[in-house]
């Protein structure tokens, strides 16, 4: 059993290290205290090749397949989770869903633009009624002649207020029900109608945008529908499976720096006359996130691999999810209390950690939706029939 | 019964193994023929290295330099030395020195000597350094040992040169001072050659670079010591310096630097070869942030502000009136 | 416009530590790197190619171990077209005079080429002389701390910081440049570059012996020995008098460190 990294995602890993050490760990602060993202940022992110990570290289994607991209989701989720989550909703879900659902045709009209970052994409399926319960949205898609006329709202989309693609499910039959019903959609920003809505304030992860996107029938051809019509639903969910993956990848990442700033300070500041890491207090919390890493981590990439090699991935990427976001809790709160006072500060990076984190529990799917994913996996075989 | 003394006619500067043989002996290159401080200590150094190889010192001091300089140089150790007109080129200097046959040949680490030095070496055949500090001699080998500047100048490493001559470019800065024995006496000798003038070119700006203070190897830094006035020659002082402008987080809050200047592991960690704070008393998470930095010098009027157990270097004074007498001293 | 670019494999400086009491390096967990300096030059190559209204080529080469060959692809993840190594084990840690005898010959293969660049110094022992030993030993003019290059009337303009002040240097044939970092980073391998540079036909690897370099053509002109430390950091020493005999004195560390 080979663990190492090939040449290709070794030298990738660097790369993208060095580009999250010198041109976004400088601007993390500001872009939570400024909530926003700047421009510049995206460009040079698109520049680089790092909005397309693992998609074919001939829809504009570098082909660094799932193994890549949890690599950039690791090392950006080291420095600044607003970009993370930026990246996330990007590329992870929003151009995912025409990946996983389009067709060929589709997949070569809007990927090579998202790849680049010309465009940002955005995926709009949480509703005020229908969050963990995705199958109760209510947002309609009514054929008329060539074309169909969408009308609802989304709230909670990242990436809303900058996105120019969005990928939308809506009802096309309420009759059936969210299987078969339910529709994907890709809508562009401009198509009349369309337009953002209500800015989320959010405890953390400020720098990601997010906002409510208003449908007032908006009017999209039928060559705009993902891949068959009444297949969204379980394109959607296909596309969440992968992309919380991704999440766990950035939460392996903010682990590693918490555990970085804990040692760091551990071996620098000193009461009663010795370093603090002299302290068995101080050397458990350290030890214990330093397991909760290594566990990760081989979760993370195992994952990546069983993905990019084509087996069955459902449950792994669910419990990357559940146990990344909750290490990642867990191991911010450690730090921030091995800091102190300090650790409290918004003058110190751990209180912005400690805020961008909350949300890996409740995001692309609660970590109680989670727990059906994992469980319904695990009982399938002996016929019992899970259901949230 | 016949001695044979010609060493010590060799050692006296006479005879017919006198300098005028112009073979073997150390060789100083002054390519721009420059006699300042640097070639003096060059001059000196290998005034040291040719007493232990029982040779002789040689100057060429290129550029229409005159006899006066040439003085100059004997009183500093140098036995011949030896006049030329205009700059010379890569191939005018292997010429001279084909004709002869140097033990070494040592050149400033000026523009021209690291232009000229290193293809010298390789022209000739010999053992090329293209950077060292100092210099020494293996007395069993007789081998020019170059002390080489390593890791940022953290140490120096011996490199042994193998082949003759050692043909090694000198950083003098950091050599022993010069001497001037005015007992001296030796030639200064109008070659005649007369080498090219130096290339036209045409003067250019240079881009300018944004002092990011994670690369600039000079980093002032402003704490809250200093107050507005203060900051105001801090940032005169930086600018002066060519280095980049720092501060913590009291800086920060005070609206003298933007998130981007600020050091401490909130912000950045940097390690230049030289910090100055000014008026920072220095927290943990300060210090922290500049751990890897080469000397740490810090200017605040308290001897027991944390900042004075870290720091290489310390001023108990006011922050300002340093500030202001640094950059009275460095001029416009 | 066929640019070759030395790029060198060197241990990261960041992952070196200097063993006080064995008076050597201790290399125990270091790591090899791009030598940095050489990504500057890569990326000056990199931009002289993009301008060529008449199209280019950037060819990298290394010499070096086996383990070199990763410095060979990155340089093609950054953006050369191919690149060349020079391995062997006896070139690992060689001196300046086999490197540039290696260099001098894979560039006399790869000829006709119009220009080669080299970064200004190697990181951790580097002593930036290869630059005038390469050229000396094409017999082609030497130019170095280049911070911009661009083409021109009959051959290329560099922007050169001649001891601080900047000059245009006009070069109208083949020639060594060694480049100065500028105020701009090196460019980031692109990602699916990155993905691409491992694939075959891409970096070509040669022995010295294939160049014709062998036996005494591979005897070093240096060897590298022991290291020679300062005085251990002291902190928390004063300097004394007023503000006026301490500014005087902050100018003379200032000085020797040659930081004015």
């Amino acid at each position: 059993m080979d663990f190492t990294f090939s040449k290709e995602h070794q030298l990738f890993r660097q790369t993208v290290h060095e580009f999250a050490e010198q041109e976004i760990k400088p601007l993390a602060q500001k872009v939570d205290k400024d909530e926003s993202l700047a421009t510049e940022t995206i460009r040079k992110l698109g520049d680089a090749g790092l909005l397309g990570v693992p998609f074919p290289q001939k829809y504009g994607g570098a082909g660094l397949g799932e193994t890549g991209y949890c690599i950039l989701m690791e090392e950006i989720g080291r420095v600044c989770t607003s970009t993370a989550t930026l990246i996330g909703a990007h590329v992870g879900i929003g151009t995912l869903a025409i990946y996983m659902g389009g067709t060929e045709a589709q997949k070569m009209r809007y990927m090579p633009d998202l790849c680049t970052g010309r465009k940002i994409a955005s995926f709009c399926l949480t509703e005020p009624g229908a969050g963990s319960d995705a199958a109760a949205i209510r947002t309609s898609a009514i054929r008329d002649g060539h074309n169909y006329i969408i009308t609802g709202s989304k709230i909670y989309i990242t990436n809303g207020p900058i996105a120019s693609t969005f990928s939308v499910m809506a009802m096309t039959d309420p009759a059936l029900g969210a299987r078969g019903g339910a529709t994907a959609f890709i809508v562009e920003k401009g198509t009349p109608g369309l337009s953002v809505g209500k800015i989320e304030h959010k405890m953390g992860i400020r720098g990601s945008a997010t906002s409510e996107i208003v449908f007032d029938e908006v009017c999209v051809p039928t060559e705009n529908v993902i891949g068959q019509v009444g297949a969204g639903f379980v394109t959607f969910m296909q596309t969440l499976d992968s992309g919380r993956l991704g999440l766990g990848a950035a939460s392996l990442g903010g682990i590693r720096t918490a555990l970085e700033y804990m040692a760091q300070y551990a071996a620098g500041r000193q009461q009663f006359g010795k370093p603090i890491g002299e302290k068995q207090s101080i050397q458990w919390m350290i030890a214990e996130t330093a397991a909760d890493l290594d566990l990760l981590y081989s979760l993370v990439y195992r994952t990546a691999w069983m993905v990019d090699t084509g087996q069955a991935y459902s449950r792994e990427a669910a419990a990357c999810k559940l146990f990344g976001s909750t290490a990642a809790s867990r191991a911010i709160d450690r730090a921030l209390q091995v800091h102190g006072a300090l650790g409290y500060s918004r003058d110190f990076p751990l209180e912005r950690m400690w805020r961008d984190a909350r949300i890996g529990e409740i995001f692309e799917g609660t970590n109680e939706v989670q727990h059906y994913v994992i469980a319904e996996e695990v009982l399938k075989p002996y016929g019992v029939r899970v259901r949230p | 019964m016949g001695m044979d003394l010609s060493y010590l006619e060799a050692l006296m500067g006479g005879g017919s193994q006198g300098p005028e043989g112009g073979s073997g002996g150390v060789w100083v290159v002054s390519p721009e023929g420059a006699l300042d401080d640097g070639i003096l200590r060059l001059v000196g150094k290998a005034r040291v290295l040719a007493d232990s190889l029982g040779g002789y010192v040689y100057l060429l001091l290129a550029a229409g330099a005159g006899q006066d300089a040439g003085q100059t140089a004997i009183r500093a150790g140098a036995d011949r030395v030896v006049l030329a007109d205009g700059v010379p080129a890569l191939a005018d200097l292997v010429d001279f020195f084909s004709a002869r046959a140097p033990q070494a040949v040592l050149l400033p680490y000026t523009y021209l000597g690291r232009s000229l030095g290193p293809g010298l070496g390789q022209r000739l055949g010999g053992g090329v350094v293209g950077c060292a500090a100092d210099l020494a001699l293996d007395p069993s080998t007789q081998r020019v040992i170059a002390h080489v500047p390593v890791m940022d100048n953290a140490a120096r490493q011996n490199v042994i040169i193998l082949e003759q001559p050692a043909v090694v470019v000198v950083d003098t800065l950091a050599l022993p001072a010069a001497f001037s024995e005015p007992w001296r006496s030796g030639e200064v000798e109008e070659s005649g050659l007369t080498w090219g003038a130096a290339p036209a070119y045409l003067a250019a700006d240079l881009p300018a670079f944004p002092a990011r203070i994670a690369t600039a190897p000079l980093v002032v830094a402003a704490g809250r010591a200093l107050k507005d006035a203060g900051f105001e020659v801090a940032r005169r002082l930086a600018a002066r310096l060519g280095g980049a402008l720092a501060g913590d987080v009291s800086a920060l809050d005070a609206g003298w630097i933007d998130e981007e200047q600020l050091v401490d592991i909130t912000g950045q960690s940097i390690a230049p070869k030289l910090f100055l704070a000014l008026g920072i008393s220095g927290e943990t998470t300060h210090f922290m942030a500049i751990q890897g930095a080469g000397t740490i010098v810090a200017v605040q009027a308290d001897p027991t502000a944390p900042i004075a157990q870290v720091a290489d270097w310390n001023i108990f004074a006011d922050p300002a009136q340093f500030a202001q007498a640094l950059l009275d001293k460095l001029g416009a | 416009m066929r640019i070759v670019v030395c790029v060198k494999q060197v241990y990261d400086p960041a992952t070196v530590r200097i063993s006080r009491s064995r008076e050597e390096f201790d290399l125990r967990g270091a790591t090899r790197i791009t030598n940095p300096a050489d990504r500057y030059a890569l990326e000056a190559g990199l931009r002289l190619r993009d301008g060529d209204a008449l199209g280019g080529e950037v060819i990298a080469v290394t010499v070096g171990d086996a383990q070199a060959d990763d410095t060979a692809h990155e340089a093609i993840a950054m953006g050369a077209d191919h690149a060349m190594l020079v391995s062997g084990r006896e070139l690992a840690a060689a001196s300046g005079r086999t490197v540039t005898r290696a260099l001098a010959a894979a560039v006399e293969r790869l000829a006709p080429v119009d220009l080669v660049l080299t970064g200004y110094i190697g990181a951790v022992n580097g002593t930036g002389g290869l630059a005038g030993r390469l050229a000396a030993a094409l017999g082609w003019p030497v130019v170095l701390d280049a911070l911009q290059l661009a083409p021109a009337a009959d051959g290329l303009e560099a922007l050169v910081s001649y001891a601080g002040e900047g000059r245009l240097v006009s070069l109208s044939g083949p020639a060594v440049v060694s480049v100065r970092p500028g105020p701009e980073r090196p460019r980031y391998a692109h990602a699916a570059r990155i993905a691409n540079a491992w694939q075959p036909g891409l970096v070509e690897t040669c022995s010295p012996a294939d160049l014709g370099l062998e036996g005494d053509l591979l005897i070093g002109d240096t060897e590298a020995g022991g290291l020679v430390l300062g005085a251990e950091r002291t902190r928390g020493q004063v300097i004394g008098g007023g503000v006026e005999d301490a500014a005087g004195a902050v100018l003379e560390v200032l000085r020797s460190q040659r930081l004015i």
